[in-house]
């Protein structure tokens, strides 16, 4: 039986047919080493690189120069916290912040170098800001936010918090790991220290790649360091961006799944494809009103929906769908604090999440096996 | 007709150059020799000394970050 995929928000899946094309494409024919050299591989190399950091730059509103590859958003947040923070800064965090953004944090709190504070991560936009305003510090360096919740639709009013970090000389880091490719973001008009982005989600490129996308005057220090394929007689990486943040040999066949991805939402519209989860989503939401037993958690109205059995635990509803080839997510999603926010930190919940590219019937096939739950 | 080298900062600046450049004009990215370079590895754009002058101002014009110019005569 074909599976039902609805762990969207962990990765997309299947891969539209143009993203398993380009990659192959890219093996087959730009096979050379981008950046290394300028024989014929490795210039057709370049050139898919660049046409990838053109159109990345381009739909989430930045530049070429100031888009860089990284091997994902977990690192992409990493990069961004661990190079922004100065010895003795101050850093604040939502309370629906992911593990990826909460765990580089902490870290920098044990050894020593920053202190940091959670605030308000409240539906409400003015309870969130008012929260955000009584936790602002004179050594305040940084503040980031989760654009969508990975275990809800709950959206953070992220245009507003940047314009207050703006008002007051703080960076700004976004986590766009769920809203990439769902929710358009304009990095440069909104003022974005650092928006970091999976390629593997929303964008329905390959797991491997991912996007830290800089604001202007916002030079990170390097992560990792290595070769970049240029200044290679100098003892530091490269001082231009984005070469300073890319040591090493980039993925190329992802990075040219991901400009296929890409070109795909656009040639679909973000807006188009939101809609369409979000009826999935409801139909769901819906249908799931009238199984006793059942509830939801948090919001609703986005293609992430979380939900809670009155005695089953959500590993115990989890298996019983993997038994009829529906593939949901359960536990705690690597959220500890949005959990915390939404008081489902017990067990967790079970999440559901849709894609575009999931159908009606793949909703009454879940929800058939939910009403079968005693 | 003699060829120029416009010395790039980056791979990724050479790239955006030649987007640029080649809308007008036959370019290339080429590797630098590096005897011309103090730090190793690096990349220039390969235009015709003719359109050097052209394709300079419209480099400037879009704020890519370039090098000084190899041969020919401006």
């Amino acid at each position: 039986m074909r599976p039902v995929y609805l762990d969207h928000a962990a990765t997309s899946w299947p891969k539209p047919e143009s993203v398993l094309l380009a990659a192959e494409e890219a093996v087959r024919y730009a096979g050379g080493n981008p950046g290394r050299g300028t024989h014929p591989l490795a210039e057709t190399a370049s050139e898919l690189l660049y046409a990838c950091r053109e159109e990345a730059a381009d739909f989430f509103g930045s530049e070429p120069e100031r888009t860089v590859f990284t091997p994902g958003a977990t690192y992409s947040l990493n990069m961004a916290i661990r190079g922004l923070a100065e010895p003795g800064c101050h850093i604040l965090i939502d309370g629906m912040a992911h593990n990826a953004l909460l765990r580089p944090v902490l870290a920098l709190e044990r050894e020593g170098i920053c202190r940091a504070d959670v605030y308000s991560a409240s539906a409400d936009g003015e309870e969130l800001l008012a929260d955000l305003e009584s936790k602002i510090r004179p050594e305040t360096k940084i503040v980031a936010a989760t654009h969508q919740s990975n275990i809800c639709s709950r959206v953070l009013p992220v245009e507003r918090i940047a314009a207050f970090c703006r008002e007051r000389g703080l960076h700004f880091v976004l986590d766009a790991a769920q809203s990439a490719g769902r929710i358009p973001i304009s990095a440069d008009g909104w003022g974005i220290s650092a928006l970091c982005v999976p390629g593997h989600k929303g964008l329905n490129g390959f797991p491997g790649v991912g996007l830290l996308i800089l604001g202007k005057d916002v030079k990170p220090k390097p992560l990792v360091y290595g070769g970049a394929g240029i200044r290679s007689l100098e003892e530091d990486m490269p001082p231009c961006l984005p070469e300073r943040l890319e040591p090493g040999t980039l993925p190329l066949p992802a990075i040219a799944a991901l400009l296929a991805g890409i070109r795909g939402i656009r040639a679909v519209g973000q807006e188009r494809i939101a809609l369409r989860e979000r009826e999935l989503s409801l139909l769901f939401v819906r249908g799931l009103g009238g199984i006793p037993g059942f509830r939801t958690a948090g919001e609703t109205d986005g293609n992430v929906v979380s939900i809670l059995h009155r005695e089953k635990t959500p590993s115990e509803i989890g298996e019983i769908l993997a038994q009829y080839g529906i593939c949901v997510r359960t536990g705690y999603h690597c959220a500890p604090l949005a959990h915390r926010t939404l008081g489902t930190e017990k067990d967790g919940t079970v999440r559901v999440s849709f894609s575009a590219s999931n159908s009606e019937k793949d909703v009454e096939r879940i929800l058939n096996v939910l009403g079968e739950i005693d | 007709m003699s060829d120029c080298i416009i010395a790039m900062k980056s791979r990724t600046a050479a790239e955006k150059a030649k987007r640029y450049a080649a809308r007008r004009s036959r370019v290339s990215v080429v590797s630098l020799d590096p005897s011309v370079t103090r730090y190793g590895c690096s990349v220039g754009l390969r235009v015709s000394c003719s359109e050097a002058g052209r394709i300079l101002a419209e480099l400037e014009r879009q704020g890519i970050e370039h090098g000084e110019t190899i041969g020919g005569s401006l």
